[in-house]
């Protein structure tokens, strides 16, 4: 069993950020891992540790919007990558490509429910609480109020 | 606690777990287990694993690809305290070897005996919320038997 795992960063559609944001963010942080920028996110391989670590930091630039998942197949592996022999490319899309393609539509709405179960778990812990509520679990509920009236205006 | 997902290969499913703390077991994870992740040069013995592993659960008349799928990703449903199973996911389409694997995976998974929830693929913001809502719920409740 190695040490070594390879993880696929994927940005959701309404993502605000982009895959040379990933890049330069996980370059950054100086790990000793191997990165290369898709079109789509960014692909990470090293030590177990360090590649979680270094995906948990990207996932805090924009929580619902950034996807991982284990890899399996090293970066330019000849199975999975398009690079041919001298650098040229070969083969159309390649193993993967459609399920990729097919979850990355439905993202946005993952992300968006995700995002909405975390805030309604943190106004319960709000609610259950018997203390006097304080400033910021005011601000709180109100930027959660005013946030749901935008979202009705804007739809 | 470990929980199989299926499809195997899914990026929702494995990303939905992780946020709630829980490890996904996944093909990925058994590929990588297999050291075919570091070896870029010997591209005959890239996978090592024993095809008749796929024979505890179908007999020999099926086709090669399902017998090596299974023997990869049997033990991952044997591992599993749990399991996820994605019901009609319409990417998990394939020749005789994927197709016909995915066809029997959800009917080992419910003969182990070990809890599992069926969701559905998500198509609108109801049903992403009723996926990931159903999930958090589901790995709730085994947190809670333990």
């Amino acid at each position: 069993m190695s040490n070594n795992t390879n993880r696929i960063v994927v940005l959701s559609m309404v993502s605000p950020i982009t895959p040379g944001h990933l890049l330069t963010a996980a370059r950054v942080l100086d790990e000793t891992v191997v990165l290369k920028e898709t079109c789509f996110g960014l692909l990470i391989e090293g030590e177990n540790e360090i590649v979680e670590r270094v995906v948990l930091k990207l996932k805090e630039l924009s929580p619902y919007t950034v996807f991982s998942k284990q890899r399996g197949f090293a970066i330019g592996d000849r199975c999975k990558c398009r690079r041919g022999e001298n650098g040229r490319i070969s083969g159309a899309q390649r193993i993967g490509f459609h399920q990729l393609e097919r979850e990355r539509e439905m993202l946005p709405l993952i992300g968006e429910a995700m995002e909405f179960i975390d805030s309604s778990d943190e106004m319960e812990e709000i609610k259950m609480k018997n203390e006097k509520p304080t400033y910021e679990d005011i601000r709180f509920l109100i930027g959660q109020i005013l946030a749901d009236e935008y979202m009705e205006i804007s739809q | 606690m470990k929980i199989f997902i299926y499809p195997v290969n899914s990026l929702i499913l494995v990303d939905i777990v992780e946020h709630f703390g829980h490890q996904p077991l996944t093909m990925m994870g058994a590929i990588n287990n297999e050291g075919a992740a570091l070896n870029h040069s010997n591209e005959k013995q890239r996978i090592n694993f024993e095809p008749k592993g796929g024979l505890t659960y179908l007999p020999v008349e099926v086709p090669s690809g399902v017998r090596g799928r299974l023997s990869m990703i049997g033990p991952l449903i044997e591992m599993a305290d749990a399991s996820i199973i994605m019901e009609d996911a319409d990417f998990g389409f394939g020749c005789g070897g994927c197709a016909r694997t995915n066809e029997v995976i959800p009917h080992i998974v419910m003969q182990q005996g070990r809890p599992y929830i069926k969701v559905k693929l998500p198509t609108d913001r109801e049903s992403a919320y009723t996926l990931v809502q159903s999930i958090k719920n589901f790995l709730s409740s085994l947190e809670a038997q333990l």
